[in-house]
């Protein structure tokens, strides 16, 4: 028997009284209403982006293929696709602007967007500021559970977990947005079971390598978008790959599927042009004073998280604040003193640390960081240059050092509202100077008049460096960008400069190769921040520490050059693709 | 058959309100994108639009509560475009030289010949019916589409006349012309005419109904695969059971043989009839799996094909009876140094009537094989050209 029989085919023709309505007939005028009457109500409700006009362009700057693909998916797939761009081209803002187009039509009653849970935070951020839509993330204090909001920014592995996957599964979602696809692509993972089960009326999956192992992995997520595309798992298998599976046939009638539900932009399609981007990393000797200081700290910190791993927060920021300055320290510090819950042997320590403090006249860092600014100052339209630092008494010392030395200072924080940050972003362009900033700087600022950019201190999360170098390095900056990090040799940062960062070329990266890099990381169980930590707290010596460094250097940069040869093999099997629109 | 809808941008939906209020009788003031609607009594419409505020606008959630959005989507219009769809659905139009260009044919547009001069002289009026069908295709596995097609056959020979479509739409497209009205037609001619239409319809959506045919059949067959699966883990699970059973029902055998007083023996006894009875129930099961695996699972499939079977559902919802002129059309053709005139069976709306061969090969001429000129000759481009 043939599965062709499977489907009959009947067609009806309906009844009709226009017989009947041949009396009615009347002036042409009439009667060409009705006829135009019904071929309004035939067309396409008018398939613009209507909510494009809404988006404040200073937040936001679109492209033309990601416009292209957010109209496409929404328009042309009928809601469910897969966005397969290759990284970098801004998956998450084609995604945002789907999202902020159904808001605007109003069919976004309850969305969720499951994400690797190192990169929820950096979503609810990116389609607040972008895009003005609002999202609890499962990180938020106020996140009550999957039934208790409708916008909703998860990791994966939480909407899973025992706790929360059955109200997940409780639920009608309007809109599923699933990132870095090809993480859900084994069918026989508690993952795929999830997104198997889960209701939702209108699908995203975004992922730049659709492919991980064999392209199975495509049939499993294209199966969960959009069932029975292509057809059975054996039935792909035998049409579209050779026996000994390594590579593709039929690929024109697996291109004419996968254009029904994937978008795959490539980047030497798009106009995306970025101007060269120059990282100089100054290490300096610290002064015997900082030097003491820095090993006071660091054996406190080791001693006390070996005593007690409750307060790897603190003890993370103190190591942290160490580098960042003299200031930002002695403020934690001595809040630790006044707490009630200060442990009697910790008392001793943290006063000598205090005493160390006291013995730094000018640290080091803040003397260097004038050379910067003075070169900017002689060399730089307006004299512009961004400071980066994490902590706002290292930004108050900045602020104030620079201000005595006769620089024009503008100070932003999470403090301001809006409108303050918008007229300091406003005051700075005119006025130039020197912008002392807190990370608080959000990603939608649009700062392209300055290329200049000094990390005072470096985050450990290699995609918050990332996010601070894109605020300048960013479409529509047109000159070259230089961006200086400055450390204390022998130091944590020296490590994380040296060793890390330097060795997966994060300076170079974009985000989407970055985060690309961090899932790949998360997916081994790891956490980066975590990661450089323990190191540090459980190294015995110095030789053991610089081993422990080199070691995860060597697992980044696999994790690099997997997630390289990924994307390679990616553009291998879809070479000779024209996945996108044609032309008529 | 040609698709009929309109696009629903904001201007296609100003401009009809505007028309369809102003057929109703409505005297519309307006200030700036906000109307003002007055209507005369016993204006034929079932919407509250006397004294009705309107408000042009791209965001129907964005307007006051008593003022009706006129927008692509709003409630207002949707109830608006339902009351005129069904308002006058039969209705008749002429079209004349004058309202309608001369539609020159593809052989020639697409070739180097220019036309210096064209004359139409209409000999007498040809009649056709333009209706709109909607369409409705659905499966369980795809998307139901809607779609609304147009179709013109020639009441003379109930032939189809595509590009007579074309022009009907050309003419419906919401902008503003003078355009005037036919004969109307008997029932029994339209009715004829609707049967033509629909038949036209069925062979042109043939490649659309293949191509859903296709993709439905692929989900189907997921499901029957899935089934297929399924019967065959059944039927391997209850093989082992049964063999399982099997054996037990031969200790129990055994034991009934060992027994050593009478009760142990009844016990026995009572035990093997109840593992027969279950064997018996297990191995008509498996039959019926077997026989399923045998026949193709024949239940399975009719079930499957209910369920995604493809409906297609044809339906007309306007008719236009149009006359058109029918006459010569007198065409002065140039290339280079070369002229010729030529005369042609035309009908305003529908184009030339006839097929024009290559003087040299008889080849048609077409888009493809455009026309060119040759001394006195008219050649195809493609066919006979140097």
């Amino acid at each position: 028997m043939n599965d062709a029989d499977l489907v009959d085919v009947e067609i009806h023709h309906e009844d009709t009284d226009l017989v009947d309505r041949l009396i009615d007939a009347s002036s042409p005028d009439d009667h060409l209403l009705t006829v135009q009457a019904n071929r309004l109500q035939a067309g396409q409700p008018d398939t613009e982006l209507r909510s494009l006009s809404h988006l404040d362009e200073e937040n936001v700057k679109l492209l033309g293929h990601q416009v292209d693909a957010a109209h496409r998916a929404l328009f042309e797939m009928d809601g469910k696709a897969l966005l397969a761009d290759e990284v970098g081209l801004g998956k998450t803002i084609e995604v945002g602007m789907i999202l902020k187009e159904m808001h605007h039509r109003g069919t976004d009653d309850a969305v969720l967007i499951l994400t690797p849970a190192q990169l929820a935070q950096q979503w609810q951020a990116e389609m607040l500021e972008k895009f003005g839509l609002d999202f609890v993330c499962n990180y938020d204090d106020d996140f009550a559970g999957f039934d208790a909001h409708n916008h909703i920014i998860a990791s994966i592995d939480t909407a899973k977990s025992d706790r929360h996957r059955s109200t997940v599964l409780a639920r009608d979602w309007d809109v599923l947005v699933l990132d870095e696809a090809h993480y859900v692509k084994n069918e026989d993972t508690d993952r795929y079971a999830l997104l198997e089960k889960l209701s939702y009326d209108y699908a995203f999956f975004l992922t730049a390598t659709p492919i991980q192992n064999d392209v199975t992995d495509l049939y499993n997520i294209i199966s969960l978008l959009r069932p029975g595309l292509f057809g059975t798992r054996e039935a792909f298998h035998h049409y579209f790959v050779n026996s000994s599976q390594e590579t593709l046939v039929n690929r024109n009638e697996l291109q004419n599927r996968l254009r029904e539900v994937m978008i795959r932009n490539r980047r030497e399609e798009t106009d995306i042009d970025f101007t060269p981007r120059n990282v100089t990393t100054r290490t300096f000797t610290p002064t015997p004073a900082e030097r003491d200081l820095y090993e006071a700290v660091t054996d406190y910190v080791r001693s006390a998280y070996r005593q007690s791993q409750g307060q790897k927060l603190v003890l993370m920021t103190l190591q942290k604040e160490v580098v960042s300055s003299p200031a930002a320290l002695q403020q934690t510090v001595e809040k630790q003193l006044e707490g009630d819950d200060v442990q009697p042997d910790r008392v001793g320590p943290l006063k000598q640390i205090l005493e160390r403090i006291d013995a730094i006249e000018t640290p080091t860092k803040l003397d260097r960081v004038q050379r910067i600014t003075r070169e900017a100052r002689e060399r730089v339209d307006k004299g512009r240059v961004i400071i980066f630092t994490q902590f706002r008494a290292t930004q108050q010392e900045l602020l104030e050092t620079l201000s005595e030395k006769g620089y024009t200072t503008h100070a932003f924080h999470g403090g301001h509202s809006s409108d303050e940050k918008e007229e300091i972003v406003e005051r700075f362009e005119k006025g130039g100077g020197v912008l002392v900033s807190t990370d608080a700087m959000n990603e939608g600022r649009n700062l392209q008049f300055c290329n200049v950019m000094v990390n005072y201190d470096l985050p450990w999360n290699p995609m918050k460096v990332e996010q601070r170098i894109g605020r300048i390095h960013r479409i529509g900056q047109d000159r070259e960008v230089y961006v200086f990090n400055i450390a204390l040799e022998d130091t944590i940062e020296e490590y994380v400069l040296e060793k890390l960062y330097h060795k997966i070329d994060l300076f170079q990266q974009s985000v989407g190769e970055l985060s690309e890099i961090l899932t790949r990381l998360e997916e081994t169980g790891r956490n980066f921040e975590d990661d450089v930590f323990e190191r540090l707290v459980e190294a015995d010596s110095e030789v053991e520490l610089e081993n422990d460094f080199d070691a995860m250097a060597v697992d980044l940069k696999e994790q690099r050059d997997l997630a390289e040869k990924l994307e390679d093999f990616n553009s291998g099997v879809f070479e000779g693709f024209d996945l996108g629109a044609d032309d008529d | 058959m040609t698709d009929a809808a309109l696009p629903v941008t904001g201007r296609a939906v100003e401009r009809f309100t505007h028309a369809y209020l102003s057929s109703l009788g409505a005297e519309i003031v307006k200030d700036g994108r906000q109307w003002s609607i007055s209507l005369p009594d016993g204006a034929d419409t079932g919407l509250e639009l006397d004294g009705a505020l309107l408000e042009v606008t791209d965001d129907p959630s964005n307007v006051g509560e008593d003022v009706l959005a006129i927008a692509p989507e709003s409630p207002f219009v949707e109830r608006m475009l339902d009351e005129a769809a069904n308002r006058t659905p039969v209705g008749s139009i002429a079209l004349t030289d004058d309202q309608v260009e001369i539609r020159l044919p593809p052989w020639l547009t697409a070739g180097p010949v220019e036309v210096a001069d064209r004359t139409f002289t209409p000999y007498y009026d040809r009649r056709a019916i333009c209706a709109l069908f909607h369409v409705g295709i659905e499966t369980v596995s795809e998307y139901q589409r809607e779609e609304l097609h147009a179709v013109a056959i020639d009441l003379n020979d109930y032939e189809e006349r595509p590009r007579l479509a074309e022009t009907f739409l050309e003419l419906t497209d919401g902008e503003k012309r003078e355009i005037a009205e036919g004969r109307t037609v008997d029932a029994q001619v339209l009715r004829d005419a609707l049967g033509s239409g629909q038949d036209v319809l069925e062979n042109e959506l043939s490649p659309i109904i293949l191509e859903t045919r296709e993709r439905a059949t692929r989900a189907a067959e997921v499901e029957l695969d899935e089934y297929r699966q399924f019967v065959r883990q059944r039927r391997d699970e209850l093989a082992e059971e049964i063999d399982r059973l099997t054996t037990r029902i031969k200790e129990a055998t055994e034991a009934i043989d060992a027994a050593s007083d009478q009760e142990e023996r009844v016990e026995a006894l009572r035990k093997r009839k109840e593992l027969q009875v279950e064997l018996k129930d297990l191995r008509a099961d498996l039959d019926d799996l077997t026989s399923q695996i045998e026949t193709g699972y024949p239940e399975k499939r009719r079930e499957i094909r209910k369920r995604h079977a493809l409906t297609i559902r044809v339906r007309p919802v306007a008719a236009t009876s149009v006359s058109y002129e029918r006459g010569d059309l007198e065409l002065a053709l140039q290339m280079d140094e070369t002229e010729l005139t030529r005369s042609y069976a035309y009908a305003v709306g529908a184009g030339v009537m006839e097929e024009v061969v290559c003087d040299r090969c008889g080849e048609q001429l077409t888009a493809e094989n455009p026309l060119t000129l040759d001394g006195d000759q008219m050649l195809g481009s493609a066919c006979c050209s140097k």
